[in-house]
């Protein structure tokens, strides 16, 4: 699913990024394929934020929804 | 920048050592390093020469040059990584295939984002050294890195610094002649091998977990939720209204203008000019009712420079703090509705202290689609500090709601241009994907340096042009062509817009500068509902001449005029139509 329908205040790992350009970026930012990542707001239609290692990303929701994580 | 760093593609693949048998005793010292780890604050240092520092990732978008030791020296604008994805991306890879030096400047506290970019550094083979900045952060969150293990591990020389309060700057001085090649190489091009040795190499130099700090921890993610941001983003808004709106424009304009300027410095003036004995319409250029040395200086010195310099404050305020990026996330959602990202709100935020720099900082947005929008935007439906500073000491006299009914009047229209152009232009916006820097408290002293050089920068940059404004109106007068004017668009503003024919001279102000226009409205006893009118028209009107010049450069001289006869047509349209529908409510 995508890290978008992941709760806030909840851990995850990103399985895959499935965007080239935000792929690039995020893996240039340190939240790359394989990282931990905790959801630490959803507005509501809008950005995901994400935060590891106490540095956080904001990423638009079409985007988010891109972004992969394991369900479970 | 200029053409010798184009071709600058190869630098992140080139083989290790390729240059580096260039001296590092001499030629270009290159700063690079991620957005908003100090690189200005470390260059101002050593060069003297003051780079803008900020708390938000780009704000050096041109590459800032400065000696140091006769030695040529550029900032390059900051950059996750090398390579040829965006303008700073292109710039930055062409400057460091040029360094013969490169100091990489870190941010201590979080490391593990800036290695990516530095064993990409190391990977070029151009003697470098490492600017450990930030490290008292770092220290006060208990993730200070072992400075020596990340020396022994790539190689250089690593200089643990504080650049705004000047520590290390001198060891890093010196470490600069010692600069050498990174040994560290790379088996596999890909980013996600470097990631995984960037994540290696920041468990090897920093072996600890970062301290909890309670109060900057909740508001780092409190602030980017919609319960807890917005209030905070109005509260905000609110402090900047009272202090740029309220104290500034009302209580202390109040003194400046009428005290200080009028009643002291324009008798003093036309004094001296009287007891020269010039006269006729010399006098009246000088020192009559749109006189250089009586109402331009007036209008500059006593009501645009306090109020300018509260804005920029105001301003400075929100980008030191960090707070900038965190009001992009939270309004992405309203700017997706007109074709931009939350990205767009720095442009637009900017827009309100000087539209001409707002256009510039367009260059951060990432398509060409999206700075159309936000340049039309801008040009449109933005009033710079000047215009607003004017508008917000015209309306606020009159109560609230009109100034309420400004601010929809304005937003109604940035949305109806955003949303046309949405629609009309081909494509499609890219997401927002944003970092979130760290909540700081703003240094008093950073902010004041900001207030004034940006001040003293639209000072520079509005008083000439005020000055040709008043000088053509004064001369329109002495000829007669005012009055000539003033017939002419007669219709347009008694018949059309039910203002007063006098309202036409503010057209010609507006020309030049549209707060020039809004200033002339002052003195005419509008009703507040001719005041709404007329400064919704002059909002809506043709941008000022600087504007224009700079979104000729940056968009094409077509684009430039399009926007400039499209603000004649809007503006005046929906000052008709909104003349009309005050008459019809019943409060004109």
């Amino acid at each position: 699913m995508g890290i978008d329908r992941v709760p806030v205040g909840s851990w995850t790992r990103i399985e895959a990024i499935e965007d080239s350009t935000a792929r690039r970026e995020l893996t240039r930012l340190g939240f790359e394929e394989g990282a931990d990542v905790e959801v630490v707001s959803r507005i509501p239609f809008g950005p995901v934020v994400l935060q590891r290692r106490h540095r956080q990303v904001a990423i638009g929701r079409e985007l988010a929804r891109r972004v992969r994580v394991s369900s479970q | 920048m200029s053409g010798t760093h184009k071709n600058g593609a190869d630098v992140a693949v080139s083989p290790p050592n390729a240059v580096a048998s260039a001296d590092p005793q001499k030629g270009l010292v290159v700063l690079a390093g991620n957005p908003n780890v100090g690189k200005s604050a470390i260059f101002t240092r050593l060069s003297g020469t003051y780079a803008e520092v900020s708390n938000f990732p780009g704000t050096t978008v041109d590459a800032m040059r400065g000696i140091w030791n006769d030695r040529p020296m550029l900032d390059a604008p900051g950059t996750y990584g090398l390579g040829e994805h965006s303008e700073e991306e292109r710039i930055t890879t062409g400057l460091v295939k040029d360094a013969a030096v490169i100091v990489n400047v870190v941010d201590a506290a979080h490391l593990d984002r800036d290695l990516f970019l530095t064993l990409q550094l190391a990977e070029s083979g151009v003697p470098m050294v490492i600017a450990l900045n930030l490290v008292d952060e770092a220290r006060k969150a208990g993730v200070e890195p072992d400075a020596a293990e990340l020396e022994q591990a790539l190689g250089v020389p690593v200089i643990p610094t504080v650049a705004v309060k000047g520590e290390g700057i001198d060891e890093l001085a010196q470490a600069i002649g010692r600069a050498r090649p990174g040994t560290w190489q790379l088996n596999g091009a890909d980013d996600m091998a470097r990631r995984r040795a960037a994540d290696d190499l920041y468990a090897r130099v920093v072996r600890r977990e970062r301290k909890r700090r309670r109060i900057a921890d909740w508001l780092e993610r409190a602030s980017v939720t919609l319960h807890w941001g917005l209030p905070m983003l109005a509260l905000s808004l609110a402090g900047i209204y009272f202090l740029v709106g309220v104290l500034v424009a009302q209580n202390l304009v109040e003194f400046t203008e009428t005290r200080l300027g009028q009643e002291l410095w324009e008798p003093f003036a036309r004094s001296i000019i009287d007891a020269t004995g010039i006269g006729g319409p010399i006098r009246e250029i000088l020192v009559g009712e749109f006189g250089l040395f009586t109402m331009t200086v007036t209008y500059i010195v006593f009501l645009l420079a306090p109020l300018v310099a509260a804005f920029y404050f105001s301003l400075a305020l929100l980008e030191d703090s960090g707070f900038l990026p965190r009001i992009a996330t939270l309004v992405d959602r309203g700017l997706s509705a007109i074709g931009l990202n939350g990205r767009a709100v720095i442009p637009i935020i900017l827009g309100f202290g000087c539209v001409t720099m707002g256009t510039i900082t367009t260059r951060l947005l990432s398509t060409k689609r999206e700075k159309t929008i936000a340049t039309a935007v801008l040009n449109f439906a933005i009033p710079c500090s000047a215009q607003l500073a004017v508008i917000a000491a015209l309306l606020a006299g009159f109560g609230g709601a009109w100034v309420f009914a400004y601010a929809a009047i304005i937003i109604a229209m940035l949305i109806a241009i955003g949303t046309t152009l949405d629609r009309a232009l081909p494509g499609e916006s890219p997401p927002l994907l944003i970092e979130l820097p760290p909540l700081r408290w703003p240094r008093p002293n950073a902010v004041l340096k900001k207030t004034l050089t940006k001040g003293r920068w639209f000072m520079q940059e509005a008083t000439p042009w005020f000055a040709a404004g008043a000088l053509i109106v004064s001369v329109l007068q002495v000829t007669g062509g005012l009055d000539l004017w003033q017939r002419f668009l007669r219709p347009l503003m008694v018949n059309w817009l039910y203002l007063p024919a006098e309202a036409a001279r503010t057209i010609v102000m507006g020309l030049v500068r549209r707060d020039f226009g809004a200033a002339g409205l002052y003195d005419m006893g509008l009703t507040p509902a001719q005041a709404l009118v007329a400064l919704i028209v002059i909002t809506l009107f043709v941008p000022c001449v600087a504007s224009i010049m700079v979104m000729a450069k940056e968009h094409g001289a077509r684009t430039a005029f399009r926007i400039w006869v499209g603000t004649w047509v809007v503006a005046f349209a929906v000052g008709g139509v909104l003349a009309r529908l005050l008459t019809w409510i019943g409060v004109a």
